[in-house]
């Protein structure tokens, strides 16, 4: 067992897997978005630039790192090193990990560990002050504060009708059962589809997709709560912003989009390639948003998840409970 | 497996997975390949610089007084009278009524 769990955790779906998966992704995205705005995206590094984030990953752990006086050396690198370490490992609960990691109420812990990844971003930026990385923190922290609940909430509606049907809770089972779920009835099917909208919402807040892309804020608070890290620590806090934008899809395709549906979980190669594709295809979704929308105020951004997140994100808890 | 157990086993894994990243992109890196990049450094890298003016200290602005003002403006008793008074006979009324409505139908019905 432990040797299947130090496999899984550093090679796959763990921190190898992971890493050639963000280059891909990362690639894909770029290339889409050049397409959008009629450019040509990378072209240089590798075959049709598909090593361009690769490329960037190692220039920028390449540089000596620099912070300015006021900043905290360690603290911060190793708490963002730490928070990629949960996040990725969320993948062993997933059915595209070989051996799943499971127990019944494991949702909780996970749940848990997966908001440490956007408060460690938040950390590494408040580590190193500066007046757009404090107004890039306290922008965050007020997205944070309306978006990570909302997201809890809609995450628990198909645990709890999927516990009626065997799932006890757990992340992995209650995945397993996700088409059975939206076909126990008509509640159950309404009850999920509102918990749908509003879990895709909250997951463009918490991944900072535009609208929701205001702790960032490129060209109008430089670049928010990036702006004083640079190097090693750039790389890093990209690390876990990119591994973010294939845990939380990856979870989302799990539980709202039928996860291995139309396979059988039974034949673990095609049902992990179709997770893979689902997650691709919110990670698409995601992209093409994050190119066509203009960007919030941040007092817009609480009103809009307050008004149009939570009533159907409530409702639909609401149903599943009954 | 129970929770606890489950927890327990994530929480070692994943801080042995974090600190292996830790020492390999930030360590290692630093060590055997940044070390050995050039310094492109003078006196004024080192000045601090806002708005175009070499200034002692940064200017800092409190991350609580950006928050608290963010909540202010979002949920201020003026933007809720002025959203109320200009969106109640919108959509998004019709929108929560609706969905009400299918919330209450569904309880009801038995469905």
């Amino acid at each position: 067992m432990i040797l299947d769990l130090i496999v899984q955790a550093l090679l796959y779906p763990g921190l190898l897997f992971t890493i050639v998966f963000i280059i891909f992704t990362q690639w894909y995205a770029r290339k889409l978005s050049a397409r959008i705005q009629y450019r040509r995206g990378p072209i240089h590094a590798g075959p049709a630039g598909f090593l361009h984030p690769l490329a960037d990953l190692l220039k920028l752990v390449a540089k000596r790192d620099m912070v300015n006086k006021y900043s905290l050396n360690v603290s911060p690198v190793i708490v963002i090193s730490l928070a990629i370490g949960f996040l990725i490992l969320v993948q062993l609960a997933l059915p595209v990990a070989y051996k799943p990691l499971y127990a019944r109420y494991d949702s909780l812990a996970i749940l848990y560990f997966m908001l440490i990844a956007p408060f460690a971003i938040a950390y590494l930026a408040a580590a190193h002050p500066n007046p757009y990385t404090s107004i890039g923190v306290a922008r965050f922290l007020a997205q944070l504060v309306v978006a990570e609940p909302l997201f809890a909430i809609t995450v628990i509606t198909p645990l709890i009708i999927g516990a009626r049907l065997g799932g006890e809770y757990s992340i992995y089972l209650t995945s397993i059962l996700s088409p059975k779920i939206w076909s126990s009835g008509l509640t159950s099917f309404i009850a999920m589809l509102l918990s749908a909208i509003a879990g895709f919402i909250a997951l463009l807040a918490v991944l900072m997709v535009k609208p929701f892309d205001t702790p960032e804020a490129e060209s109008e608070i430089y670049w928010g709560v990036f702006t004083e890290v640079g190097g090693s620590r750039l790389a890093l806090g990209f690390f876990l912003k990119f591994a973010e934008r294939i845990v939380f899809p990856m979870l989302y395709a799990c539980l709202f989009l039928g996860c291995t549906w139309p396979v059988e979980p039974s034949n673990w190669l095609l049902s992990t390639i179709v997770v893979y594709l689902k997650t691709l295809l919110v990670f698409t979704v995601l992209t093409i948003i994050d190119n066509v929308m203009p960007r919030y105020k941040p007092e817009q951004v609480v009103v809009f998840l307050l008004k149009y997140g939570y009533p159907p994100a409530l409702l639909g808890l609401l149903l599943a409970l009954v | 497996m129970d929770v606890y157990e489950f927890t327990l086993i994530y929480t070692l894994t994943s801080i042995t997975t974090g600190l292996i990243i830790y020492f390999v992109f930030y360590w290692m890196f630093q060590k055997y390949v940044a070390s050995k990049t050039p310094v492109e450094r003078d006196e004024v890298s080192s000045l601090i610089v806002m708005g175009g003016f070499i200034v002692e200290e940064p200017a800092r602005i409190p991350v609580t007084k950006v928050f608290k003002d963010i909540y202010k403006r979002a949920l201020g008793r003026l933007m809720l009278v002025e959203e109320w008074t200009s969106r109640t006979s919108t959509w998004y009324l019709i929108g929560l009524v609706v969905l009400a409505l299918i919330v209450i139908i569904a309880l009801v019905s038995g469905w």
